[in-house]
């Protein structure tokens, strides 16, 4: 018993699971409440943004405490962009993902604060013109299951286990079909899915249209997952590590194909990895994260040629580049991510910074607009807001 | 080995060029000597368990490795890098070819007779959390092979297993604690303590950091460097992402199903990659620049399946150079430049200089459409 | 041990801010047992089981030192008289019909089939024994005989499968085709022909429970041997057992200290669901009059008096209650051994 204090104690514990049930059931019964129309939508702050995400704040409610995961984050979709979201791994750039699905485990997690608005199109507009939009953190589930899969659809990392083995690729993508255009006769079903097939580039759709996904390589079945994204001719597509589990020749195919329909879709991509390269190759628009916050936001040319926040160029640093110096030891940040539970409200890079200041032991910094689109939270740069 | 040679005519009737230089004698810094290597998998067998049909995993690699290198194999999933380094631990059985080290022929020693040389050689894994045991301490984890092996006399092993915690960053107060209760990367360092705890002279990473976050893989592979100036280590360094690769080794082995592509010193490969394979692989990968739009060479197809490999080079389905040669013969290992060896027709002298005997003409593979190729899991 | 931790913590000093990175620890971890027991208690229903398993043992084990009116086998010779009424019908000279009650008192040396009263709390059965007592020894028998046989098949199929999935090839073969065979064994038929030799045998009651449970233990290890195996399997793939191989461990070591721990949770459940099912099998034994036999009690004995339409009907409390207790053992087992199973697979760690 070298290390007493290392384990909660049975008190402790017990507290967390208790402060864990109400705090559960206070959600769950919020959200069983009937809502109006108006109480779920609100208006947006800006025509040309597809998401405005403001202060989303999700948390897991875990026997060891409540997590953080998303700790107010912040920032918009604009149409017909790629939004780059990094971060490592726990940084919550998946589960903010989620909670734009709506599909964040309850009821350990629950999304507590903040809205999420959807500029769906379909709902008119304020007196003042501006769109009026969703609020998906308060819209009822039935509302949801209209705009999950058919406005927002989702592409995961895995292509292995995100097919059901049991049924044909084409049967999978017919159902999204039938889902979402009520009254499609199955003939038009499926050629709309040979359609969507011959549009990530697959050469023999009618052949893969009657295989099963066993019988398809990994770059293949995640061809199948972008077709069955572009079923229901969505708004916006989340692509959670899409490429991740692929080797390189076929990630190059890949983000090579997700462009490509980007641009003839004019559907916007969020698009969630830890790789800076898939980033600087795909995005238009850059997110960083760090242990549930926003550190820097930014276009991509802002974040990696003038990055500012120490963690984002640290992150650059500690990357090793095919054309760099190999002689030097590669630049790496000391220490590890945080642990989610029980954060202090100050800065959470604070202790692997290397620019320190004094000011940054006391609280979060609030963010600092250093241009039009550049964004960054870092005391480095408090009133510097017009320079540059 | 006469009936596996029956197996596979084709690869018994490719020229290796013995003057390649790929194996040469040993010296006395070579610490391992790999001369063509090979490991099938039996993937069909008959009814009475005869094996029908192989899966060549490994197929014909040699190369050689001196003290204080590191070697790194580089190549995509399926192409036999991790089943190469756990057939130099011996961790499986020989196809056939032979294995050196320290100048000893460690081909066929038995089980029992390997134990005498496994504190010699470690391993260490590509995933940190199914590589350490849950129910065992990270002390004991560490402390084991040490008791086992009588590394160091019994009342120094908890000094000893601290010492070496601490070189690898771990704190001592760790040394009670359950492997559930670390991140990837401290897991990972566990995992280098307890490999480096037996004193190895060889040492195999097998993807060491690939499944790690971007700034604890620096930490990790300044770690390794680090390690290996300070205790003198060799590394066979398994990975796909060239980018670390290159941080790390002195020499390169670039692997396709089973077979080496290209091998040279690190730098000269980044510097001048020959073979088109990688080629591609080098432009594959994306460069964190916005604003660097590489000349991409982006590969057709899906890599085929190593149970039922093309004939002839391996890589002529996907090859943008291929010729007609290329479906028909396998290439041998040429060294194109000063010390930098490549299987690829284009670099062959006879072949290229021959064109009224070997068809040079560019040459499209039959409509192997990706659909057609199907993975065989 | 102080000296030990100082020196500890002087290292950890003076080697922090070199290559050691600065952890801040800003929250506490479950200790692995606490981490269990957490979702363990989770589950409403194994602490219903658990309650019931607790209940089970202190009524059985305890219950008999406590509560020490009547023995086991103790039948009450308190004399007891019963009045019976019969009435008979006469027709007089005049025609009229003449009703005749008749009192008997019948007056018995045994107190047998006696009602719940203070005395008794469960009543009597028909050899005069109480029924609570005998409910209480019951238990003990039942437990005794469920741990014993469960430890047994354990013993025999961890050893057995252990070496089928450690060494594999001919080996595993040969163990796995003779799990096959018992597999295919109907095991009542077998049972009943070993109790019918056993009773050509005469051999007296204690030693018939021996015998039962040694016949329960033959025809239930093959189950273990062949979850042990399987399990062994898929951890051999794991890499931490190729690190033991490339560590260059003794087969010893490996098996003992990094196979079998890896399979005990599935062990601990596999005994406790083990242990309903092995009572269950000693109570159809003892009802078929195969297993424990009078004057021994057994729940399953205790409900074969229902064998006897008078008491089906009329004596609900000579067999309701050993009914019950079945009842209360199997299910509470069946909750605690899904609890665990719940609490320590590791998949089910989020």
């Amino acid at each position: 018993m070298k290390q007493k204090g290392h384990y909660l104690s049975v008190k402790e514990s017990r507290a967390i699971i208790r402060h864990n049930i109400k705090q559960m059931k206070y959600y769950e019964a919020e959200k069983r409440k009937p809502r109006t129309l108006a109480e779920y939508t609100a208006p947006m702050r800006d025509n040309n943004n597809l998401i405005e995400i403001d202060s989303l704040k999700t948390c897991f409610f875990t026997d060891t405490g409540t997590v953080m995961s998303v700790n107010g984050v912040s920032f918009d979709i604009p149409k017909g962009k790629i939004v780059g979201v990094v971060g490592e791994s726990g940084c919550g750039k998946s589960v903010t993902s989620l909670s734009i699905m709506q599909l964040v485990q309850a009821p350990q997690g629950q999304v507590v604060e903040g809205q999420i608005r959807f500029n769906a199109g379909d709902l008119g507009q304020t007196e003042d013109g501006r769109n009026i939009g969703y609020d998906i953190a308060k819209t009822p589930t039935a509302e949801m299951y209209r705009i999950r899969g058919k406005d927002i659809t989702m592409i995961f990392q895995e292509p292995m286990t995100s097919l059901n083995p049991v049924f044909t690729i084409g049967y999978q993508l017919d159902e999204v079909s039938f889902l979402h255009t009520p009254g499609i006769s199955a003939g038009d079903a499926k050629a709309h899915s040979i359609e969507m097939l011959k549009k990530v580039g697959i050469s023999m759709p009618e052949h893969t249209y009657s295989s099963y996904p066993h019988e398809l390589s990994g770059g293949m079945r995640q061809r199948v997952m972008i077709a069955m994204a572009l079923v229901g001719d969505p708004k916006l597509i989340i692509a959670d590590e899409p490429t991740t589990a692929l080797d390189v020749t076929i990630q190059a195919q890949i983000l090579e194909l997700l462009k490509d329909i980007q641009k003839k879709q004019g559907c916007s991509i969020m698009l969630i990895t830890h790789d800076l390269g898939v980033i600087a190759e795909m995005a238009d628009e850059v997110v960083v994260m760090y242990a549930g916050r926003v550190i820097e936001k930014g276009t991509a040319s802002e974040i990696f040629h003038n990055p500012l926040h120490p963690y984002t160029i640290g992150l650059q640093k500690s990357k090793p580049m095919i054309n760099s110096d190999v002689n030097e030891p590669l630049y790496s940040i000391p220490g590890k991510v945080p642990s989610p539970i029980n954060l202090p409200n100050s800065c959470y890079f604070k202790s692997r910074c290397n620019k320190c200041l004094a000011k940054c032991e006391g609280e979060y910094p609030k963010g600092v607009q250093v241009s039009d689109t550049h964004w960054v939270s870092c005391y480095l740069y408090e009133g510097k807001a017009d320079t540059k | 080995m006469i009936e596996q040679n029956k197996q596979n005519p084709q690869t018994d009737s490719v020229p290796v060029a013995k003057d390649g230089g790929v194996a040469t004698a040993s010296s006395a810094n070579e610490v391992l000597r790999v001369e063509h290597l090979k490991k099938y998998f039996p993937i069909a067998t008959d009814f009475f368990g005869r094996p029908t049909a192989y899966l060549r995993a490994v197929d014909d690699i040699s190369f050689s490795l001196e003290r204080g290198k590191t070697i790194g194999i580089v190549g995509e999933s399926g192409c036999g890098k991790t089943t190469l380094g756990r057939t130099i631990l011996k961790l499986y059985d020989i196809t056939g070819g032979q294995i050196y080290f320290e100048g000893k022929n460690i081909t066929d020693l038995s089980k029992s007779q390997m134990k005498k040389y496994r504190t010699d050689m470690q391993l260490i894994f590509q995933d940190p959390y199914s590589s350490l045991s849950p129910r065992m301490t990270v002390g004991n984890i560490i402390k084991e092979a040490v008791c086992q092996h009588n590394i160091v006399p019994k009342e120094e092993v908890h000094e000893y297993v601290v010492d070496i915690m601490k070189k690898c960053g771990l704190r001592p107060q760790f040394y009670d604690r359950y492997p559930h209760e670390f991140s990837g990367g401290q897991r990972q360092r566990i995992c280098i303590a307890r490999a480096l705890a037996v004193k190895p002279k060889l040492v195999i990473c097998d993807e060491p950091v690939s499944a790690l976050d971007v700034s604890i893989q620096a930490q990790i592979i300044n770690l390794l460097k680090e390690l290996q100036k300070n205790m003198g280590l060799t590394y066979i360094f398994i990975s796909h992402d060239l980018s670390v690769v290159k941080y790390i080794t002195d020499r390169i082995m670039v692997m396709y199903l089973g077979n080496m592509m290209e091998m040279g010193d690190t730098a000269g490969i980044f510097k001048n990659p020959l073979h088109p394979y990688t080629q591609a692989l080098f432009s594959a990968v994306p460069a964190p620049d916005p604003d660097i739009k590489m000349k991409r060479i982006i590969l057709e197809g899906d890599i085929p399946s190593p149970a039922n490999p093309p004939s002839g080079c391996k890589f002529h389905t996907r090859c943008s150079k291929c010729m007609g040669v290329c479906a028909a013969k396998a290439p041998r290992y040429v060294e194109a430049e000063p010390d930098h060896y490549v299987a690829c027709h284009l670099y062959d002298s006879e072949i290229m200089d021959h064109g009224e005997e070997y068809d040079i003409t560019p040459y499209t593979p039959p409509a192997k459409s990706s659909e057609a190729i199907k993975s065989d899991e | 041990m102080a000296e030990q931790e100082k020196k500890l913590n002087d290292m950890s000093e003076a080697t922090d801010g070199i290559t050691m990175p600065q952890e801040e620890e800003t929250y506490l971890e479950m200790s692995p047992i606490r981490l269990i027991m957490r979702r363990f208690f989770r589950s409403k229903l194994s602490i219903v089981g658990l309650l019931m398993i607790v209940f089970l043992f202190l009524f059985s084990f305890l219950g008999p030192v406590v509560y020490q009116r009547w023995g086991e086998e103790t039948v009450d010779r308190t004399q007891v008289s019963n009045l019976i009424y019969q009435t008979y019908y006469y027709t007089d000279a005049n025609g009229n019909k003449i009703e005749v009650v008749e009192q008997l008192e019948h007056i018995s040396g045994i107190n047998n089939y006696a009602s719940p009263s203070e005395v008794h709390l469960l009543g009597t059965d028909d050899k005069g024994m109480d029924v609570f007592v005998r409910l209480m020894y019951g238990g003990r028998i039942s437990l005794t005989i469920g741990f014993i046989v469960v430890i047994l098949e354990t013993l025999i199929g961890v050893l057995l499968g252990g070496i089928s999935g450690y060494f594999g090839g001919w080996v595993d073969q040969l163990i796995m085709r003779i799990v096959d065979i018992f597999n295919c064994i109907p095991m009542l038929p077998i049972l009943l022909i070993a109790s019918a030799m056993i009773d050509s045998w005469n051999i007296e009651a204690d030693k018939r429970i021996y015998i039962l449970m040694v016949i329960i233990t033959i025809f239930s290890w093959s189950g273990v041997a062949r979850l042990v195996r399987g399990q062994i399997l898929s951890i051999r793939e794991q890499e931490y057992i190729t690190a033991t191989e490339v560590m260059g461990l003794s087969i010893w070591r490996k098996i003992f200290y990094h196979l079998i721990p890896n399979v005990m949770p599935q062990l601990i459940v596999s005994m406790t669901l083990g242990l309903g099912s092995v009572i269950l099998y000693e109570s159809t034994l003892s009802y078929l009059g195969l297993g424990v036999q009078l004057p021994k009690a057994a729940w399953g004995t205790m409900i074969a008096t229902s064998n006897d339409p008078q008491v089906l009907s009329y004596h609900v409390n000579m067999w309701l209650p050993a009914g019950l207790m079945i009842v209360i053992a199997v299910l509470g087992f069946n909750f605690v051994g899904d609890g665990l199973r719940d609490a320590m697979d590791p998949k089910a760690r989020k």
